[in-house]
């Protein structure tokens, strides 16, 4: 019924007077008010920008069933709802959309109390982590209703696309850092109530670094990486002792690894990039020291601290925590370059850093061939430095990158919808990157917005200036098109999966330069730096196997992964293969690694080791042929383990008990996506996949 | 040009603006003219600025311009990455497909 209609017939009600109705409102700002219908008429005013003859007809009508109800007591968000229902009758979609409640009904509150988080096995269960929760689960139906367009919203929730994080809408998403900006102007964020001068000593400047990343932790969704470390660390330990500077590796990883405080008991998700040499756009850069002084020398001076530096970290690395564990976090990121090869004593290191690799798994091998710099971050992402950061390099505070967000494409799900047509395939992908790019523009006004509030708008830290720009330098944020399902959408189109023949890769490749082509093409028509990175995706390998399995299900089960039976699907991340496919590591690494060039915010292979336990000197074997012989642009290699809560020892492998002392208390960790975890936080694809993978042998 | 099963293959992978790229395109072309070997040898530009090219690039690993890999019944004989290769480089893989009469000039 439309609303003017309605006005006409009852225009007596509009003037009817307030009524007696004796009833009480409990309201959400904790209080207890008698009725009052001009209450409604006041909030569709200001909250929807309804005409106030309407709002009055709403008012009105929802006093009528109010007083049908013939109840006392009645709480404001029961009448917003009632009100709702009303707008819906009167054709006020627009309005009801406005006036909606956002909120979690008691039964989802009582799991999210009682039960833990599996969207994120980073988040612990204590009551911080249900707040935080709590909080993304509002603020997810915030950006879903308030945030993105309808079409948007809609492709999201069908599972067309993933939007990530959408419970952090109010933060970019992940960021890469300098400790040069720390060493040059100290800690002086917006909201402390004291200013730190820049440190004089290394403690001082460890202590401000973890600090800077847990306030940092609470402005963006992902990732905190810091460009070389241990090269920027270097001038402040000149002439220490070997047991000094592993002291102070071990207060940094330490310190990194405990602060499970700063956003809802999660732990630091935080990224160390090492260089073994000094980088060549670093080398005549100007080093500062204590005090936020030049030291008079360049970067390339401090080599051999740098170095003494990296190995400390690792002997760290290598011990474990405090029960033998590896270290969840900070995640090392040691850079293998031309020049590292060409750097004396880099055979020491590599097999040092290879022993952690074998032994714990901590290390990741980021691979920069050429020209190529990079800094590496969150999962797998990275941020390919360009002529102007190589240009900033010469000020490396300002090195500041940020993605703003990712928006993942479901592959599989386009397949199915192009019914094995080739040009239907490329038009799915083609409308679904132009849905992404609105996605990506609706999330940059939005955050804009909040930037613009300035330093008293919640983006405050990011506002800071301290050297001419603001902190989040929006001119060099990347905007992430992420990749899912790709083996799965080849295996319905093309009858075969993408590791089976020459012809399914090729048409891999194919979909991925379309997809990085079309980036290209929306970066020019918008302005905005869109780029590839192949998604972790986390939670999305479900999410999307099991949308599929409920929308498509007669294609969806013919390439899904996993146990149908009980649910624990998944499809493969990114442009992996089939992870239960017995290959060759090499082979796996050289082929998954072709995709590696197309995708330019990252990629990553795994080597799943399971028990076995390689030597160092393989490692660094693989390592170095990985380098040399194919364009794979990251590895990582995965032992399982074991850990007993009665006895406290960690066992290799996955087992039922503990091997030491027998006991069933124990937990599997494993690297889940882009970091490690402990098994039991996982979610069904997850486990699914775990069982899945096909552990590598070396030797 | 497709390839035919055992026909000897030269991909040059490049961008339309990139002189060294139609150099080396037309270095081969002039040279297997000159051998008489033009029919025996497919010879195909991929255009890296298109999906096709890109793609193709990838699966052979190309990240630099020119590139040119020579195959025959996907064995790889010869490889460039990034330069114009030398007609005397090359030469060795078409003498087999050359008549004998042929009188070849080498630069």
């Amino acid at each position: 019924m439309a609303i003017l209609e309605q006005t006409q017939f009852n225009t007596k009600p509009i003037i009817e007077e307030s009524t007696d109705l004796s009833v009480f409102v409990r309201t959400s700002t904790d209080d207890i008010l008698k009725w009052d219908r001009e209450r409604i008429v006041d909030a569709l005013i200001k909250e929807t920008g309804l005409d106030r003859n309407i709002a009055g007809i709403i008012g009105i009508e929802v006093e009528k069933q109010i007083r049908a109800m013939a109840i006392k007591n009645i709480t404001a968000p029961l009448i917003r709802e009632l009100v709702d229902v009303k707008l819906l009758e009167y054709g006020q979609e627009e309005a009801r959309r406005r006036h909606t409640r956002l909120g979690v009904p008691v039964y989802d509150v009582n799991k999210i109390i009682h039960r833990k988080n599996r969207e994120n096995a980073n988040t612990p269960h204590s009551p911080e982590a249900t707040n935080l929760t709590l909080a993304e689960n509002i603020k997810k139906e915030y950006a879903l209703l308030a945030v993105f367009s309808l079409d948007v919203a809609d492709a999201h929730m069908r599972g067309d696309i993933h939007l990530h994080d959408l419970g952090f809408i109010d933060r970019p998403y992940c960021s890469g850092q300098s400790v040069e900006y720390i060493k040059k102007f100290g800690l002086d964020l917006p909201d402390a109530p004291v200013m730190a001068a820049p440190p004089q000593d290394t403690e001082e400047l460890l202590s401000q670094l973890v600090k800077f990343s847990i306030a940092l932790h609470g402005h963006f969704a992902g990732a905190i990486g810091w460009d070389a470390v241990n090269m920027f660390v270097a001038p402040f330990i000149v002439g220490y002792s070997p047991e000094r500077i592993k002291r102070l590796a071990r207060q940094l990883i330490v310190d990194f690894a405990t602060a499970a405080v700063s956003r809802g008991g999660q732990g630091l998700f935080s990224d160390l990039n090492i260089y073994y040499e000094v980088p060549k756009h670093f080398e005549a850069v100007k080093a500062i020291g204590p005090g936020g002084q030049y030291t008079g020398k360049t970067y390339a001076d401090y080599i051999k601290e740098a170095q003494a530096f990296a190995k400390a970290m690792f002997e760290v690395y290598s011990e474990g925590d405090g029960a033998g564990r590896p270290f969840f976090f900070p995640k090392p990121l040691v850079h293998i370059t031309d020049k590292f090869f060409d750097t004396p004593g880099h055979e020491e290191f590599l097999e040092m850093i290879c022993d952690v690799a074998a032994d714990k798994g901590n290390t990741y091998f980021v691979f920069d061939r050429g020209e190529t710099a990079k800094i590496s971050e969150c999962c797998r992402l990275s941020f390919k430095l360009e002529y102007s950061d190589l240009q900033d390099a010469k000020e490396p505070w300002r090195m500041r990158y940020s993605a703003l967000q990712n928006v993942t494409l479901n592959l599989p799900r386009i397949a199915y919808l192009a019914g094995k047509e080739d040009a239907q395939l490329y038009q799915q992908i083609e409308r679904l990157l132009e849905i992404a790019a609105q996605a990506h523009l609706q999330k940059k006004k939005f955050i804009v917005s909040l930037l613009n509030e300035g330093s008293h708008g919640p983006l405050s830290l990011l506002t800071m200036n301290r050297d001419g720009e603001s902190y989040l330098r929006m001119r060099r944020v990347s905007y992430l098109i992420g990749m899912l399902g790709l083996n799965e959408m080849i295996q319905y189109h093309c009858g075969q999966e993408l590791h089976q023949s020459k012809e399914t890769m090729k048409f891999g490749l194919k979909i991925i330069a379309f997809m990085k082509l079309k980036c290209e093409e929306l970066s020019e028509k918008y302005d905005m730096h869109f780029v590839l990175e192949q998604t972790p995706a986390e939670s999305t390998a479900y999410r999307f196997a099991k949308l599929d399995m409920e929308h498509y299900p007669e294609p969806a089960q013919t390439v899904v992964k996993g146990l149908q039976a009980n649910g624990e699907i998944y499809y493969s991340n990114s442009t992996y293969f089939n992870v239960a496919e017995r290959m060759n590591p090499i082979d796996r690494v050289r082929d998954e690694g072709l995709f590696h060039p197309l995708i330019d915010a990252g990629a990553l292979t795994h080597v799943w080791l399971g028990e076995s336990r390689p030597s160092a000197k393989s490692i660094a074997n693989f390592v170095e042929k990985t380098f040399k012989q194919t364009q794979n642009a990251q590895i990582a290699f995965s032992p399982e383990f074991t850990a007993c809560a009665d006895c406290g020892k960690t066992a290799r492998g996955l087992h039922d008990r503990c091997t030491y002392c027998g006991s069933e208390a124990i937990e599997g960790i494993t690297r889940i996506t882009g970091y490690f975890s402990r098994i039991p936080g996982w979610n069904k694809g997850k486990i699914a996949e775990l069982r899945d993978r096909h552990r590598s042998k070396f030797e | 040009m497709e390839n035919q099963t055992g026909t000897m293959e030269i991909k040059v992978f490049g961008k339309p603006d990139c002189k060294y790229c139609k150099t080396t395109m037309q270095k081969f072309e002039t040279f297997l003219g000159r051998w008489e070997a033009r029919d025996k040898v497919a010879l195909t530009f991929h255009d890296m600025e298109t999906v096709d090219g890109l793609a193709e690039g990838a699966f052979y690993g190309v990240t630099k311009i020119p590139s040119t890999v020579i195959e025959q019944k996907e064995d790889l004989l010869a490889r460039w990455d990034g330069k114009v290769p030398l007609s005397r480089e090359f030469e060795k893989f078409f003498l087999d497909l050359t008549p004998p009469q042929d009188s070849r000039q080498i630069n």
